[in-house]
């Protein structure tokens, strides 16, 4: 089936639009001068998995990171995060592995330089009754990584929480997509 | 009555469009946040 153009006005076609394998479900614009971002009631039962996308913004302090915790009912989930994030310089420096094993706080998800926010991974499964992966890289001015891991609670969440560690973040977006089931 | 004492504001967190000040126990948590969240140890001083 070739790409389909919809134009203003036009009926759409079941089968075209049943192809669609994203689907937006919240662009949230980053505030001025916060710490966290939380976006509830995104995760439903629409959709099994989730693509997100961070880009753009500012930070007040360099080589910050910025981590996720999950929320159900506007109630943070502070337990049981495991990742490991890889990442190396271009310039072909040593591989480094940060990790966090059954931490209170977050998966590592995007690391913050002159490019802003360079960040996308899937997750999996957040709104089942049953623990949450989460697979995805960023990039940013000298160096590169890939992250991944899980939360090791059988909850579905239905909510989701960045946090930079260090100083504030003002713009940027957080896009999430469902993946079609 | 001015007392003249300045109690220091708390960082702002974000929950979906609305922006605001964080509460005690959200600070305490915050505090707990940043102390496992060291910055990476390359600089990115270049594009």
């Amino acid at each position: 089936m070739p790409v389909p153009v919809f134009t203003a006005g036009e009926t759409l076609d079941a089968s075209e639009m049943n192809a669609v394998g994203l689907w937006l479900v919240k662009s949230q614009t980053i505030g001025t001068a916060v710490t966290t971002v939380t976006i509830d009631n995104v995760f439903t039962s629409d959709f099994t998995n989730y693509r997100i996308v961070v880009s753009g913004g500012t930070q007040t302090s360099a080589n910050g990171l910025l981590g996720v915790q999950l929320r159900v009912g506007g109630v943070t989930s502070t337990v049981s995060y495991y990742n490991t994030f890889l990442y190396s310089p271009y310039t072909g420096g040593v591989l480094t592995a940060n990790t966090n094993n059954g931490a209170s706080w977050p998966y590592v998800v995007s690391s913050l330089g002159t490019l802003g926010w360079t960040s996308t991974f899937d997750l999996l499964r957040p709104f089942v009754a049953a623990p949450t992966a989460y697979f995805g890289g960023n990039a940013r001015g000298d160096l590169a990584g890939l992250t991944s891991g899980y939360h090791n609670v059988s909850t579905a969440y239905d909510g989701i929480l960045f946090g930079i560690g260090g100083g504030t973040m003002t713009g940027g977006t957080i896009k999430i997509y469902g993946y079609r089931d | 009555m001015d007392t003249g004492i300045k109690t220091m504001s708390r960082p702002l967190i974000q929950i979906n469009d609305e922006v605001r000040e964080m509460t005690e126990e959200e600070y305490a948590e915050y505090l707990e946040f940043q102390a496992i969240m060291p910055p990476l140890e390359n600089t990115d001083d270049a594009e």
